[in-house]
């Protein structure tokens, strides 16, 4: 027997061993999806003229209280990622107030982006805010804060967030437009990823 | 509608890196996690099928087998490529759903029968290659995953070895011992292979 028939012969027996079907994909990432990534909680859509308020107010309770925090409480003696790092350097501090304000009004913005709305509830005034923060984020991307592999995911989830609702027309939205966003921002977890980001920051007052 | 933006998430920027998708699914991040399973689920799949031979234990498994790797994401320590390590968890998990499945149909069938089932097709097929895969799904087990992987899937030696955890060395032993027994189911034929 020559092992250059044997090897022939296995390279065609290989060929038609157990040919697989394609792969289940979809299927299979569902059942991973759920396994692995539970779902969190979809923000409550609030409605009407006073939303907008009530949300900004939401978020400024937020940032007021991770301020209060960290103006009465020592800094950790090490700070948890390394996120941080570059914000944290002493000649950063344009950055770090840039980050910090950015992510706020990030932040104010999606919280109060309204849920699911057959009529369309997009408000001008959020629009033209997407588009501000759009600008801020393509710039933030091109500095070295995006040199952060976490706030860089993040900052290109918010830019896709906020580069369709800055596309929205106002008033009425096409129907299930608003309801995309909100699934694209509950997917990708991006308001406590942005939380998080946020919490870990360098305080703006040193210690 | 995530793919699509994980899509355009990566177009905008190749540069992410396997370790950044990684601390991404750390962070929960579910995009992360559907971009690196989207990196890795097909190979997995194809090998898994391989060992597995049936479709509904390959999906299982390989579900399996992700579902376990980003539940231990944070003991991983990136000595070994990511790949590497899901396929060790792949290979074990099947191998271990393999057993079960084998345990209880030998259980329900009884000992006798389950060897008559390797047994009869090799005698009985006349067609050369037919009778080598039949001899390949007898091979014990350590030496059909080698034969598998190397000759099949054509992973190399030091792939195969991290995804077993064993040395090289020992892959290229076990692969030249499997085909010694592939040569000697097909000594019947010997005549064929020199004509």
């Amino acid at each position: 027997m020559s092992d250059e028939r044997f090897d022939e012969l296995m390279a065609e027996a290989a060929q038609g061993y157990r040919v697989p079907p394609p792969p289940p994909l979809e299927a299979m990432w569902k059942e991973i999806d759920r396994a692995s990534f539970p779902r969190t909680r979809r923000p409550v859509a609030v409605r009407g003229a006073w939303w907008m308020a009530a949300a900004f107010g939401m978020a400024a309770t937020l940032l007021i209280g991770i301020a209060i925090g960290r103006i009465t409480t020592p800094p950790p003696s090490a700070v948890p990622e390394a996120a941080a790092a570059y914000l944290g350097e002493e000649d950063n501090g344009p950055y770090r107030l840039a980050t910090s304000r950015y992510l706020g009004e990030a932040a104010a913005l999606l919280v109060a982006l309204p849920g699911e709305s057959p009529a369309g509830l997009a408000d001008s005034t959020l629009i033209e805010q997407a588009h501000d923060l759009l600008s801020t984020t393509r710039i933030l991307l091109d500095s070295p804060v995006a040199d952060d592999p976490r706030i860089q995911m993040l900052l290109r989830d918010l830019e896709l967030v906020l580069a369709q609702v800055s596309r929205l027309s106002a008033p009425r939205t096409a129907p299930g437009e608003m309801r995309l966003i909100t699934d694209a921002i509950e997917e990708r977890d991006v308001l406590p990823r942005l939380r998080t980001v946020v919490a870990e920051l360098p305080p703006l007052i040193g210690p | 509608m995530h793919t699509t933006q994980l899509g355009i998430a990566l177009e905008a920027n190749p540069q992410v890196t396997e370790r950044q998708l990684i601390t991404g699914i750390l962070a929960g991040d579910r995009a992360a996690g559907r971009a690196l399973y989207e990196a890795h689920a097909p190979r997995i799949y194809r090998l898994v099928y391989r060992l597995a031979g049936e479709e509904d234990l390959a999906r299982d498994c390989t579900q399996e087998a992700f579902i376990r790797a980003f539940e231990r994401l944070g003991d991983f320590r990136g000595d070994a490529a990511f790949g590497t390590w899901l396929h060790r968890i792949a290979v074990t998990v099947t191998l271990n759903a393999m057993r079960k499945r084998k345990r209880w149909w030998q259980r329900e069938t009884g000992l006798e029968a389950a060897d008559d089932v390797h047994a009869a097709p090799v005698a009985t097929d006349p067609e050369l290659r037919d009778r080598l895969r039949v001899a390949i799904d007898a091979l014990p087990e350590i030496y059909r995953v080698v034969v598998v992987m190397h000759d099949v899937e054509e992973y190399t030696h030091l792939e195969i070895a991290g995804a077993l955890g064993i040395p090289v060395g020992t892959s290229k032993a076990r692969l030249s011992a499997a085909r010694a027994r592939l040569r000697k189911a097909l000594a019947d034929y010997a005549k064929e292979w020199q004509a």
